[in-house]
């Protein structure tokens, strides 16, 4: 488990560290490193460079804004524990608690988890339920993007390589909100062989206004469940609707789960995890 | 352990290990942690190929890359260096044919297979110059699968094993027991599989090989579970020197579950190494490596026959085994498929007719070999999975049809018929009897029945299990039949020093039963010190009598039994010498709790420490006697032990993912007279882990091109502790009459029944479906798929 | 691992053949090539980076073009070696004309993964290798299209 020969540098700045990935084009962002060093370890990755950015003060913290905003270099741990989280944004900090180890949380950052954008990461899937936006910084300036055009492809963000996630911010949560993350973990990695995220609002009159539905495990990015939005939105059940959540998904499949097993579990989880995030909203 | 406990009650008390807090803040001195001056680092070039012909090495752009001191191929090895041996040539085996080389030559025959080896002045270096190593490989065909393996037409691995078997290999009476099932009453057929495992040690393997050019020696740092025996087959077998030559020293071990009692290919290329460089060398293994090369435990294809009468009465019982050994035959493999696996299918249960057949087979996997518990888990799951699918097949209660076919407690010894020693002693109703009352037995079936109205699947499993352990009597594993290559006893030096400290020195080798506590226990009361007055030492061939290693469960058996005997020893000089010292008739002299008084007179005593002092000192000793208390013990003894129990585990599944939770675990456990219940409570809670996990989530998975595909522990499920519930432990104790001390072994107890238990336990919870039998491991997939399948594809079941 | 699917084209199966069958076509289909020569008729040998995002790794390796049937169809036996492990796999390439002005690409792929990437990317080997052969395939539909 030796990875190949690479340069480290840590700069102070978020201009600095754009300036170094534009100027190195195999250089890579070193966060929490908890999905790239093991990738380096393993040869599956092989940077020359690695632009630590746990020392750029600005890309860490949580801010109540009307929203929440969230630094890039936020760990898991401070996710879990972070009272403006827990208070506003419950599936955030319980999606948190259920990464990996404790190591790994106290490492891993939420910036890292989707500008990685695992297949089977947490993360992706919350962000994607709760419509966060991601700021990037990059050598043409900062830009917004929509997190439904973040997740591009396995393990491809819609950032450009010399990028940089500076912060996500997950709009405010309006009243009768409610939202739950139901994750199936595999047994070895730990990571989700399928994970449900959902956020529900409901009108006064208790029916569904507005949802979002996402998944992550199933297929090779994080997705929306289209189906079982729109279901809602029509008036469905929770159940009836949650049959649909297979429909409209892209998955894979792999020695741990077939493309058959992942679909029931996307239904299963996306029942139970509306049935916790109605009777939240409620 | 720190204040003093006064002599004579040690044994049977459950105190904190002693070796535990080195090692828990990070004193331990690991083998990794051990730097020699000049020392070189070694990676290997391994194969990425199931089966291919090497056909060119060329080593020069990584001789040229700076750092590198030499790089190894396994042609040159060859010239110097023999294959390493098998030790134990079950079945016809011949014990040098078809075994490892230190590296591979001309052909590769598994994926990870060494091809090279890269000495370096640091580990990057060594690592990244494995890529200059440029390989030439020809493809060839793979099998992976030991039934296919064995048809015509399959590719051969070796030109001397038609048909890629190892040794077909049989125990029992074939006509009689075919005649049993014939004319039964009942019969259940069934094919399962035991599925490979990856020990996966916490420490993963790692040697250092140093040679003296002026003396010619040898000496190897080595994370392993039998020193002695690797000097000897080293030198004798490899390396083809005096034995002499070679020192072996194994430092703290951070676990081997068997995976380190074998020869390994790395051992010799590191030995073959050290004197090319002259520097020592260091290897150590990466978990990659670890999971790819370090041998495999299990994998077996099973088909099993049971057969009895309606009122469940087991009348006769067949199985056939095919046995992947992987690519290559590994020190013991052939007898944990054969001794340690067929000779104990019997199980706890009186069966009349029991015929094994047992084919051990070559494929394109890494060598197989022994894994905590070693072939008795094999065996376990078989009699024990064949015993539920009768039952049930009869709509009787399991725990029923177990107790009738009990060997009853006055039947020991008792000779199974198939070749195993007698079992030497056992009671097995009152296990079973404390294990179901802890699980409430009575009123599950209600339960069970209560959920499954609500939906929920509920399901018990029980497994009552025998296994043997302290495995020896030489004669018998040597001779009779059972190909073990050399003999297999325990030796102990005890020396009682000038100041009354006693240092034992064993032959064993603990890598986490913690022989340095339960062994001073014993001393302590044997011989009457304080426990912390007495240190054990192990670990080194220099210093240490031969011994034969730590596995099969026999440390306290047979080495605890060598101590034993040499306290004795101890005790007997110290008597004479206290004669000589009270002026007293040494018939009068008794040896109690560390003082030898004159019967009838207890105020004329002389202390062990007053005893040892004159014993050093030499000023008046009796004619004739040899200052110092000083005795050692080669033990031999005349039969095996035999430790049961039942284990009992409840079990929840959900339908609509398949998974499975272990809600409670059960185990009543007869290890024979317990020396510390908490390291044996250790020793079961760990190996109840490994068992369980082997039920629900371990599996070493290769495709068809020999690819390993779980391999690391990203894919590979280790159990962790919220994998595994709250154990429920308690014990039954009939002692073992074949030692003094009555024990019987507990180091691999936990593994042998769990995995069955935990498998009854699942088929019992879906048996309303028509399941009768599943694999492991017990997938939440696989198990979705049983349950979806069979009801009508909703994935509901109501 | 077997893969198949389609994609359409917009333009004449005449005219995706012409495309599909240069050597410029194969460093369309493989991602990443830096270097590609023909070493024999209908084979050509080169160096390809191939993987998805940061998970890359350097490959030599050979393919060949089979069972050549034009206008329709044509087989790619192809094998690669690199660090993170070795590729060896056919394709079967078939177009059928769905109108003057489109086409329909099938293909069908075999693919064995072995060496290092098999035993520790076994999740992700799937995933990315539909993604590669997706990309490829659009490369050169948008090629074809191009190609007026
Ligand atoms: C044992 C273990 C268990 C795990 N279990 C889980 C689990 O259960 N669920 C789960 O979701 N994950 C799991 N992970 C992964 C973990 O969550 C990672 O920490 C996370 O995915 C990546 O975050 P990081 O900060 O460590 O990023 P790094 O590993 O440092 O970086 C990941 C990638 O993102 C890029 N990157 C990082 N930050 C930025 C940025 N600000 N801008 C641009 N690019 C950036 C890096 O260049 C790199 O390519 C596990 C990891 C381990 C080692």
């Amino acid at each position: 488990m030796f990875p190949n020969d690479f340069e480290y540098v840590a700069p102070a700045t978020i201009n600095e560290a754009v300036a170094l990935l534009q100027a190195n084009p195999d250089a890579k962002v070193l966060a929490g490193g908890h999905s790239l060093l093991p990738a380096m370890k393993l040869h599956l990755s092989t940077p020359s460079m690695l632009v630590d950015i746990g020392k750029i003060p600005e890309l860490k913290g949580i801010h109540v804004n009307g929203g929440v905003s969230i630094g890039a270099y936020t760990t898991y741990r401070e996710l879990e524990t972070s009272q403006e989280v827990v208070q506003r944004l419950p599936i955030l900090a319980d999606c948190a608690s259920k990464v990996g180890d404790p190591q790994v949380r106290n490492c891993g950052t939420i910036g890292g988890s989707v500008a990685h954008a695992d297949p089977a990461a947490d993360m992706p899937a919350v962000v994607l339920a709760l419509n966060a936006t991601m700021k990037a910084i990059g050598p043409q300036g900062e830009r917004s993007i929509a997190v439904d055009d973040f997740f591009v492809e396995m393990l491809q963000s819609a950032l450009a390589p010399d990028e940089l996630l500076t912060e996500i911010n997950i709009p405010p949560m309006p009243a009768r909100m409610g939202s739950a993350y139901e994750k199936f973990k595999h047994p070895a990695s730990g990571y989700a062989i399928v994970g449900v995220a959902v956020m529900v609002h409901l009108a006064t009159d208790g029916k569904v206004s507005d949802c979002r539905i996402a998944v992550t495990g199933a297929g090779p990015k994080a997705q929306r469940a289209h189906a079982v939005e729109d279901a809602l939105k029509g008036g469905s059940e929770v159940d009836a609707a949650a049959q649909k959540a297979g429909d409209g998904l892209e998955y894979l499949s792999d020695m741990s789960a077939s493309e058959e097993y992942r679909a029931q579990l996307t239904r299963v989880l996306t029942r139970r995890a509306l049935h916790k995030a109605m009777e939240q909203a409620r | 352990m720190t204040t003093a406990e006064a002599p004579g009650k040690m044994v049977g008390k459950a105190i904190k290990r002693r070796e535990d807090p080195r090692l828990i803040t990070g004193q331990g001195n690991y083998l990794d942690d051990i730097k020699l001056p000049g020392m070189l680092y070694a990676a290997i070039v391994r194969s990425p190929y199931g089966h291919a012909r090497i056909k060119n090495i060329n080593v020069a752009a990584a001789q040229a890359h700076p750092g590198v001191v030499a790089v190894i191929t396994g042609a040159e090895i060859a010239k110097e260096q023999n294959p390493l041996p098998c030790a134990w040539a079950a079945g016809g085996v011949q014990n040098n044919v078809n075994t490892p080389r230190a590296l591979a030559v001309d052909v590769v025959r598994y994926v990870g297979e060494g091809v090279a080896l890269v000495v370096a002045e640091d580990r990057y270096v060594a690592h990244d110059a494995l890529d200059l190593v440029e390989v030439d490989y020809e493809p060839l065909d793979v099998v992976v699968d030991a039934e296919a393996a064995t048809k015509a037409g399959t590719v051969q691995l070796h030109e001397n094993a038609p048909n890629n078997v190892v040794m077909h290999w049989t125990c029992g009476a074939e006509q009689p027991t075919a005649q049993a099932i014939e004319q039964a009453e009942v019969v259940v057929k069934q094919r399962i599989l035991n599925q490979r495992l990856i020990p996966t040690p916490m420490e993963t393997r790692g040697y250092i090989s140093r040679y003296d050019s002026a003396t010619g020696e040898y000496t190897i740092w080595m994370s392993s579970q039998a020193p002695h025996v690797h000097r000897l087959l080293l030198t004798a077998f490899v390396l083809g020197i005096p034995e002499n030559k070679m020192r072996c020293i194994a430092p703290d071990i951070g676990g081997g579950f068997g995976a380190k009692i074998f020869v390994y290919p790395e051992m010799a290329s590191t030995l073959y190494a050290a004197k090319v460089v002259g520097h020592p060398v260091k290897w150590v293994e990466t978990r990659r490596e670890s999971c790819a090369v370090t041998t495999h435990g299990r994998d077996h294809i099973t088909d099993l026959e049971i057969a009895g009468t309606k009122d469940g009465k087991i009348t006769g019982l067949r199985v056939h085994t095919y046995a992947n050994l992987g690519a290559y035959c590994s020190t013991i493999a052939p007898g944990v498929a054969t001794t340690l696996y067929g000779r104990m299918v019997a199980g706890v249960y009186k069966i009349p007719h029991v015929f094994v057949e047992v084919d051990g087979v070559y494929t394109n996997t890494s060598m197989v070999d022994a894994y905590r518990g070693a072939g008795r888990p094999e065996a376990a799951y078989v009699i024990e999975r064949a015993v539920d699918m009768f039952a049930q097949k009869l709509g009787m209660d399991p725990a029923e049809v177990r107790r009738r076919n009990f060997i009853q407690p006055d039947e020991f010894p008792y000779d199974t018929g198939i070749g195993m020693l007698p079992y030497d002693s056992g009671n097995y109703e009152p296990a079973l009897d404390k294990a179901l009352a802890m699980a409430g037995y009575k009123n599950f079936a209600q339960e069970q029945a209560d959920a499954r109205k609500e939906g929920r699947l509920l399901g018990l499993g029980i497994c009552t299990y025998v296994e043997v352990c302290g495995v020896a009597p030489s004669k018998w594993i040597g001779l009779a039949g059972q190909g073990w290559g050399a003999g297999l006893w325990e030796s102990a030096n005890v020396k009682v020093h000038l100041t009354g400290k006693v240092v034992v020195t064993t032959g064993s080798m603990p890598h986490g039963q913690g022989h340095e506590t339960s062994f001073a226990q014993l001393v302590s009361d044997e011989l009457g010190v304080p426990y912390e007055d007495v240190i054990v030492e192990y670990g080194d061939t220099q210093g240490t009598p031969f011994g034969y290693g730590t596995y099969g469960s026999r440390s306290a058996a047979v080495g605890g039994t060598a101590i034993f005997k040499s306290v004795s020893k101890i005790k007997d000089k110290a008597r004479k010498l206290a004669a000589h010292m009270l002026e007293a008739a040494e018939e009068d002299i008794i040896f109690e709790n560390g003082k030898a008084s004159v019967r009838g007179a207890p105020d004329s005593a002389k202390t062990i420490q007053d005893i040892a002092l004159q014993a050093h000192v030499a000023y008046d000793l009796p004619a004739g006697m040899e200052p110092y208390l000083d005795e050692t013990t080669y033990y031999d003894p005349p039969n095996c032990t035999f430790p049961f129990g039942t284990h009992v585990c409840l079990v929840e599944i959900d339908a609509d993912t398949g998974k499975v939770t272990p809600l409670r675990y059960i185990a009543v456990d007869d290890v024979g007279k317990v020396i510390n219940p908490l390291i044996v409570d250790g020793q079961l809670h760990g190996g109840i882990a490994q068992g369980m996990a082997q039920a629900l989530y371990e599996a070493a998975v290769y495709d068809d091109n020999g690819q390993l595909l779980t391999g690391s522990l990203m894919d590979y499920a280790i159990p962790r502790a919220d994998m595994v519930p709250h154990y429920e432990l308690d014990r039954t104790e009939t002692p073992s009459p074949v030692n003094p001390m009555g024990v019987k072994g507990a180091g691999e107890a936990g593994t042998i029944a769990a995995a069955a238990t935990v498998s009854n336990a699942v088929v019992n919870a879906l048996q309303h479906l028509g399941i009768q039998h599943l694999d492991m491991p017990y997938t939440s997939e696989k198990v979705w798929r049983a349950i979806h399948e069979r009801n009508g594809g909703n994935g509901h079941v109501s | 691992m077997k893969f198949s699917g389609s994609h359409t084209i917009n333009a004449p199966r005449e005219r995706v053949w012409t495309t599909l069958n240069d050597i410029e076509a194969l460093r369309t289909l493989i991602p990443g090539v830096e270097s590609l020569e023909q070493t024999a008729p209908d084979t050509y040998h080169g160096v390809a980076k191939i993987g998805v995002a940061s998970i890359k790794g350097e490959y030599t390796g050979t393919i060949r073009m089979a069972d050549i049937d034009p206008p329709s169809s044509y087989r790619l036996v192809g094998e690669g070696r690199g660090r993170p492990g070795h590729v060896k796999g056919e394709g079967t390439i078939t177009l059928v004309a769905a109108s003057p002005e489109t086409t329909t690409l099938h293909y069908d792929a075999d693919m064995q993964v072995g060496g290092p990437i098999a035993s520790v990317g076994q999740r992700l080997i799937e995933g990315a290798s539909k993604l590669l052969i997706n990309q490829g395939l659009k490369a050169l539909a948008q090629k074809a299209e191009r190609a007026a």
